[in-house]
Order: structure tokens, then sequence, then C-alpha cells
């Protein structure tokens, strides 16, 4: 296929492409014609390239340095960011630590307040255990020495509040 | 650059130098793969983000750094292809595509990017002066071709054209002194 030249109407739809906003129509006409003749490719590729370089060296925004105050910024954020992340992740699993340790105290607190208070029960029901068992023993005594006809004048009061109690 | 050099320092040095080194031409790069004239900065910078986290693959006795950054480059656009069908920060897509294939079947272009970039310097400063004001207008100020043309006394279409036609100026210039039969 024979290379076409660049025709006033391939200036203006490159230009229209570089410049300004081409409407679908022409861009559709631009990218059979790019597709069919490598020198309009050619062409497009060098004059992108050209608006490029010359945007570099014209705009001050497009300079190097703005460039790289974009791309350290850029760095920063993303250092930033992975340190926020790092810094979330540690204090999540901080927390996890304290909740585990605080789990860990209520646990050992509940254990060591139910062994005081079985230890309390115990007692106590010893204590009765031993109060019964006096109050028994005492009780068979009395009897025993009221059937021998020898009570104490102690054993006659305790029996006499006893049957007091009982009225 | 101060503040370039400290945020690098500490990882690599050598990697602000690159970059100092390989900017302008990466961004030129970027563009000829299509990629909108305002998203050209951004995927660049983009690119040397992901070339900073991998710096440590790189290696240097199987390539040069730019073919490098390119291969990022092109991953990049593919990427963003994919991701933002919708959205335009590239050209059409399938314009798109012959960019590509364009840059592929003429790899002494990029090979040059360094060259290239000093020669339009060069080029530029030997402009005539109206052109050099046309120039000035469209990226300096970066005034639309509209615009231009309200403040020239002409037409839309007239101020794209004569922009066409400066930088075609410039490529001939450019292939002149590069000795590039493309450009010629």
């Amino acid at each position: 296929m024979s290379e076409p030249a660049i025709s006033p109407a391939i200036e203006v739809l490159i230009g229209t492409l570089i410049d300004g906003r081409i409407e679908p129509a022409g861009l559709a006409t631009l990218t059979v014609l790019a597709r069919e003749h490598a020198a309009i490719r050619r062409v497009l590729r060098a004059h992108l390239l050209i608006s490029e370089i010359s945007s570099q060296l014209l705009a001050p925004e497009r300079g190097a340095e703005p460039f790289f105050a974009g791309l350290v910024q850029r760095q920063r954020s993303e250092l930033d960011a992975q340190l926020f992340t790092r810094r979330v992740m540690r204090s999540v699993e901080m927390q996890r630590g304290r909740t585990l340790r605080g789990a860990t105290r209520a646990l050992l607190e509940v254990v060591s307040l139910s062994a005081a208070a079985l230890l309390m029960l115990g007692l106590l029901s010893l204590s009765t255990y031993a109060l019964v068992r006096v109050g028994a023993q005492h009780a068979t005594q009395v009897g025993r020495r009221a059937r021998d006809g020898v009570l104490t004048p102690i054993d006659l009061a305790s029996v006499l509040a006893r049957n007091q109690e009982l009225q | 650059m101060p503040e370039t050099s400290t945020t690098f320092e500490d990882r690599d040095g050598r990697f602000a130098a690159l970059v100092a080194e390989h900017q302008a031409t990466l961004r030129s790069f970027v563009r000829m793969l299509g990629v909108q004239p305002q998203w050209v900065d951004d995927v660049s910078q983009e690119v040397f983000l992901v070339a900073y986290r991998r710096f440590a693959d790189f290696d240097e006795d199987r390539g040069d750094f730019h073919s490098w950054l390119r291969g990022i480059a092109r991953k990049q656009v593919a990427n963003e292809r994919r991701r933002e069908a919708r959205r335009s920060r590239l050209v059409q897509h399938e314009l798109l595509d012959l960019l590509a294939e364009a840059v592929d079947e003429d790899q002494g272009d990029v090979s040059q990017l360094p060259a290239v970039h000093a020669a339009l310097k060069g080029c530029l400063e030997a402009l005539p002066l109206h052109s050099r004001e046309l120039l000035r207008m469209r990226y300096e100020e970066d005034l639309d071709a509209e615009t231009m043309g309200a403040a020239l006394g002409r037409e839309g279409n007239a101020v794209r054209q004569s922009l066409f036609r400066v930088r075609e100026l410039l490529r001939r210039c450019v292939g002149g002194k590069l000795g590039l039969q493309a450009w010629s």
C-alpha cells in the first residue's frame, strides 16, 4: 500500500487528538488510517513525543522538579500508609494481648474468690458440725445424769432454758 | 534536590540518581504509549514507585535501567487499560494498540529517546518567533486551541493545524540532527 501524504484533513485529525477533544467519528477515521499506513503511525507517534517533550520543556509544572516533588510526595504517602498500617496492626495486637491478660486476671480473681468462698463454707460446715456434735454430747450427758439423779445446777439451768425455748 | 535525596538515601541513594536521569525519557515513552497528557506524570510516577519497590530485583548485568522501566511502564498501561476500560486516562483503545505496536515496530526511536530530548531542545530554540509563541501559549499557558484562536483571531482548527506544522518542523529538525530516517 502506498504511503499517503499527510493531508490537511489528517493534520487536523492528529492535531485534534493531541491538542483537543477528538470526536468518536474522527477517532475512528484516524484509527483506520493509522492501522493501514505505517507512515501515519510514525507521524502520530513522533507528534505525541514532540508534544510531550515540548510540554516538559515549556510548562513550568511539567519540569523535572515538580515531577520529583510529586514522586517524593507519593513515596512519602506510601511509606506513611505502610507505617500507619503497621501501627494499627500493632495496636490491634496489643489490644488483643491486653484483652487476653484481662481475661486471665479476671479468671484468676474468680478462681481465688471461689477458693476463699469454698474454704469459708468448709470452715462453717465444720464449726456447725462441731457445735451440733458438742450439743448432742452435752444433751446425752445431761440425760444420762438426769437418769442417774446426779443433775448439776448448770444442767438444770440448761434444761429449763431449753424447755422455755420449746414453749 | 535535597528532598529527593533525603527520601531515598536510606534505601538506596542510587535510585534517586536514576530517577533524575530517566524521568524525562520515561514520561515521553509513556506518552508514546497513548496515555493522555494530563495523566503522563501520574502514570510515570507510578512506574517509578513500582520500580522502587522492586529495585532489589533489578539486575544491572542483564539490562539497562531504562528498558527495565519501559517494561514496567507497558505493564502499568496495560493494567490501567484493563482496570479502567471506561475511564479515559488513555486515548481510545484501538488506537492504543496501534501505538503500542508502533513502539515495537520501531525500537530505534525508543533507544534514541535521550538524544531526541536533547536535539528537540536545540530545535525549539531555533524556531521562528511566531512558532515559539504558539508553543508557549499551548504548553506554558496551557491554553486549548479554541482559546488560542480567540486570542489570535483564528479558528480553533486553524490553530491546531498550525501547531501540527510547528511540530512537523521540529520533527524534521530532530530527524536531520540525529539522522533518523523515519523523522525526516
